[in-house]
């Protein structure tokens, strides 16, 4: 293996705990605030639903436990820990076997779900690049 | 405009394109360059002009769909604001990655940031315009067609955002754009990548602690900012679309 090839595979899997890292900054912090701000922007849509107040609190602490859980796996998938490559990668797969399913229940005709198709794409990348992260050493903290 | 007119305008051309070829084939040697100045101010200032390229070429690039919008090269009233929103964002981006850092605890300069963001991200941004040329001239398509209904700012976004919708999920146009908006988006993500272990390196922090607020500054701190320039820049090409 060259030590270009390593570089860029190094680099790859950096990119993919960064997408991960996304992932949890996003239920952390826009998740909660979308929801605690349903409530108040209701009434601007019609027909107005009103969830209870409970499911939103428990949706928000919901994403908010899931995305330290994904913060967690983003800075093991940086220091190169195996365990939590392994889950990353596992994760990746499993979005992406969910997003080539929902592409399938999209084509009513021949463009349809093309976007979904190409965006499968994305998480079997990371995937590939996380599990190729299983042979690298362990970065030191 | 005369022959000779015509030629020097070309020599210019041809500078400036040279002058961005240089920028995006030695992005880590510029990089390291602007870093090794005294001060932030002179940082910010090489930064630009290292930047202004770029962004000639990108304007050049986009001439042809906005031409077919109505809006021609002497249309100040579009070319200045549209100038104004990509320098802004350019700074505004260097400012939240900074924040981003220093939320950290990172002890960074908005000038270091500047620096490596023009060098490593900034100066590839008319290649990461190629790619989205058909959905943008679809785009001002649907925009001309919505000022010609004399529909206001926001009916003619909304139907304009539709249209291109549309294309994109059900049109031919999904599998062509969508591949390519991909790979634009892995590449920008690589370059950031990339960029947070030279500002890890830089500031000697761990990779871990500068990627992780990379993520805060471009996905927590950005998308408020990002919205209202986008909104800016779409009032921009309602009012100048003809």
């Amino acid at each position: 293996m060259t030590v270009t090839f390593r570089r860029a595979a190094d680099l790859c899997i950096d990119a993919s705990g960064l997408l991960v890292a996304a992932g949890a900054w996003t239920l952390m912090i826009w998740l909660p605030i979308y929801l605690l701000l349903e409530p108040l922007l209701q009434p601007l849509f019609q027909p107005v639903v009103r969830e209870p107040i409970l499911y939103l609190l428990a949706a928000v602490c919901f994403g908010v436990l899931f995305g330290l859980f994904l913060k967690w796996i983003a800075n093991g998938i940086w220091q190169r820990r195996k365990g939590r490559l392994a889950i990353g990668g596992t994760f990746y797969l499993f979005s992406a076997l969910i997003m080539g399913l929902g592409s399938f229940a999209q084509r009513s005709h021949p463009y349809a779900g093309a976007q979904a198709v190409w965006m499968v794409g994305i998480p079997l990348l990371a995937a590939g690049c996380l599990l190729f992260g299983l042979f690298q050493k362990r970065v030191p903290v | 405009m005369s022959l000779s007119d015509f030629a020097t305008e070309l020599r210019g051309f041809t500078n400036l394109f040279l002058e961005w070829f240089d920028a995006c084939r030695r992005p880590v040697a510029h990089c390291d360059e602007l870093l090794a100045l005294a001060s932030d101010r002179e940082k910010i200032v090489k930064s630009m002009q290292l930047w202004i390229p770029a962004f000639v070429v990108g304007l050049i690039l986009q001439f042809p769909v906005l031409k077919n919008a109505g809006i021609e090269l002497e249309e100040m009233g579009y070319h200045l604001p549209n100038f104004l929103t990509a320098i802004v964002l350019l700074m505004l981006i260097g400012a939240v990655l900074h924040y981003g850092l220093r939320i950290h605890g990172i002890a960074s300069r908005l000038g270091d940031i500047v620096a490596a963001y023009t060098t490593l991200i900034g100066v590839y941004s008319p290649l990461f315009l190629l790619p989205t040329y058909p959905l943008m001239a679809l785009d001002m398509g649907a925009l001309k067609e919505a000022k010609a209904h004399s529909l206001s700012f926001l009916p003619a976004m909304v139907s304009m955002m539709k249209a291109g919708n549309a294309a994109v999920t059900q049109g031919y146009m999904g599998l062509v754009e969508v591949p390519l908006a991909i790979i634009v988006w892995v590449a920008s993500l690589l370059l950031l990548t990339f960029m947070a272990r030279k500002v890890s390196v830089l500031y000697s922090v761990p990779k871990s602690k500068a990627l992780s607020s990379f993520a805060f500054g471009i996905f927590v701190l950005f998308p408020p900012l990002y919205f209202l320039s986008g909104l800016f820049s779409s009032f921009v090409l309602y009012t100048s679309v003809k």
